[in-house]
């Protein structure tokens, strides 16, 4: 009887064994972090503020995270090819009191967005932003791609910061450009000031996740659509 | 006297009685220091009810906790054989209408104070400042539709005016917070909640999502600004905006 008992024991936990190990070859397969995208200093600006380091920030919206390198690991596509995505990273760094300027190629199309309140440009130096050359404080709501936007994180002990720009969805008909597999893309270009060091997180406020009122996957997983914005001191 | 002290009767009023004036002063301690800052008159109707409440129940508590504590020490058997029960007690009519007289008039007590208090914050002003709020996952937006149509990601009152918040939601189901201003109202999507306050206090608050949304529900925050009437017009102004 206790022969038994020893053999169900030793049984279950073989069992439990396989069962942790199969769970960690799957993590381990399972894409890694997204890299980090820090901004590249240019110099410094005169502002109201004083002089402030500049620095510039790259980023594109695809409408499949297959065209995200980090993604195609292993010759592969990533877990998700078709979920929409920012890169080259979503989690980003950029200098402490300083004006950031960001460049989002935007290369997806889009929809109405339910609220207008994010076709506006909020948070941005002189509440603008530049798309495809021209200054604007706000895009038809009938034809957002997505936003990017930054959110306070809660905490006291950092300064406040909000900014979210809309992106203008690229037309359902725009034509694929010749040696690439999408439309030429609308190019939007603003500026923030930072604060002190700090965290923040950002994400896309259109909802283009697709299942749960299109806030799911793509939306509501980390390295897509969302991420951080860590404010790192220079000094 | 000192005989009376003695009896069961006795003792179990001495221990009510202590527990009473240390609940009591536990209650009034803790009300004051476990709720937010006092910023409307909706949070100083929440602090008032909250401190009668805990006044009230001071007593009650001390009684039942008493006579527990009376029983599980004095009357606690040991031994391996309990003993036989004592005779039931039936028919103490005065006893059993003064605890429901007493608990009717206490019950009666709160329902009044609190449909009082309750009506009082709820009651809207004749021309109060309309603020429609929308939550979307993950941001709050605030509209002021009376005055031209200014909108922001921050929320901006005038001090000792009252606020008509008319809460919606684009998505799922979030939950407008102003804690300091004891405000909680579910932004449902497709339907408009009302609920009204009026600022007291002049200085920056939290405004929170209470009800989890989704992937940055814990960022789903931002501040209300409390500022005099004529530095909230020169905002409005500022922002594209007409005074009224």
């Amino acid at each position: 009887m206790s022969g038994q008992v020893a053999i169900k024991a030793i049984g279950t936990v073989a069992v439990g064994a396989v069962v942790v190990a199969a769970a960690a070859a799957v993590l381990h397969s399972a894409p890694k972090t997204p890299p980090t995208v820090a901004a590249q200093t240019t110099g410094t600006l005169t502002t109201p503020n004083g002089v402030l380091t500049a620095a510039s920030l790259n980023l594109s919206t695809y409408p499949d995270s297959a065209a995200i390198t980090w993604r195609r690991t292993n010759g592969g596509v990533g877990a998700h090819p078709d979920w929409v995505s920012y890169g080259p990273g979503t989690n980003l760094t950029v200098p402490a009191h300083a004006v950031i300027t960001v460049t989002i190629n935007q290369y997806d199309g889009g929809e109405p967005i339910p609220n207008p309140f994010l076709a506006e440009v909020h948070g941005t130096v002189g509440g603008v932003a530049n798309i495809d050359g021209h200054l604007v404080r706000a895009i038809d709501d009938q034809h957002v791609g997505h936003t990017f936007t930054i959110h306070n994180f809660p905490s006291s002990d950092q300064d406040p910061l909000f900014v979210s720009v809309p992106l203008p969805a690229v037309a359902e008909d725009a034509p694929i450009v010749a040696g690439t597999d999408y439309p030429a893309p609308h190019v939007v270009t603003f500026k923030f000031v930072t604060g002190g060091p700090g965290t923040y997180a950002w994400n896309c406020q259109f909802p283009c996740g697709g299942r749960y009122a299109d806030m799911g996957d793509a939306m509501s997983t980390y390295g897509y659509m969302s991420g951080t914005l860590k404010v790192v001191s220079t000094t | 006297m000192g005989d009376r002290l003695r009896t069961p009767a006795g003792r179990v009023t001495v221990i009510v009685l202590v527990l009473t004036v240390v609940l009591l002063i536990f209650g009034v301690w803790w009300v004051s220091v476990s709720l937010p800052t006092t910023a409307s008159n909706t949070m100083k109707a929440v602090k008032d009810t909250m401190l009668v409440f805990s006044i009230a129940a001071a007593p009650v508590m001390a009684l039942v906790w008493g006579v527990a504590y009376f029983s599980l020490r004095q009357k606690r058997h040991s031994g391996d054989e309990p003993p036989e029960d004592g005779p039931p007690i039936r028919g103490n009519n005065r006893v059993v209408l003064s605890w429901v007289l007493v608990s009717s008039l206490l019950t009666l007590f709160l329902l009044i104070w609190g449909l009082a208090e309750l009506t009082a914050t709820s009651a809207t002003a004749d021309s109060p400042l309309v603020v429609e709020v929308t939550g979307q996952q993950w941001v709050w937006s605030f509209k002021y539709p009376d005055n031209g149509g200014v909108s922001t990601a921050d929320l901006v009152l005038p001090a000792d005016r009252p606020v008509l918040f008319k809460v919606t939601s684009t998505d799922v189901i979030h939950s407008f917070w102003l804690p300091e201003m004891g405000i909680k109202v579910d932004a449902n999507p497709g339907i408009e909640t009302d609920t009204a306050t009026t600022p007291t206090l002049l200085g920056t608050f939290n405004v929170r999502c209470a009800e989890l949304c989704g992937l940055n529900h814990s960022y789903m925050q931002t501040t209300v600004d409390v500022v005099p009437s004529a530095d909230f017009d020169t905002w409005v102004q500022s922002n594209g905006g007409t005074v009224q």
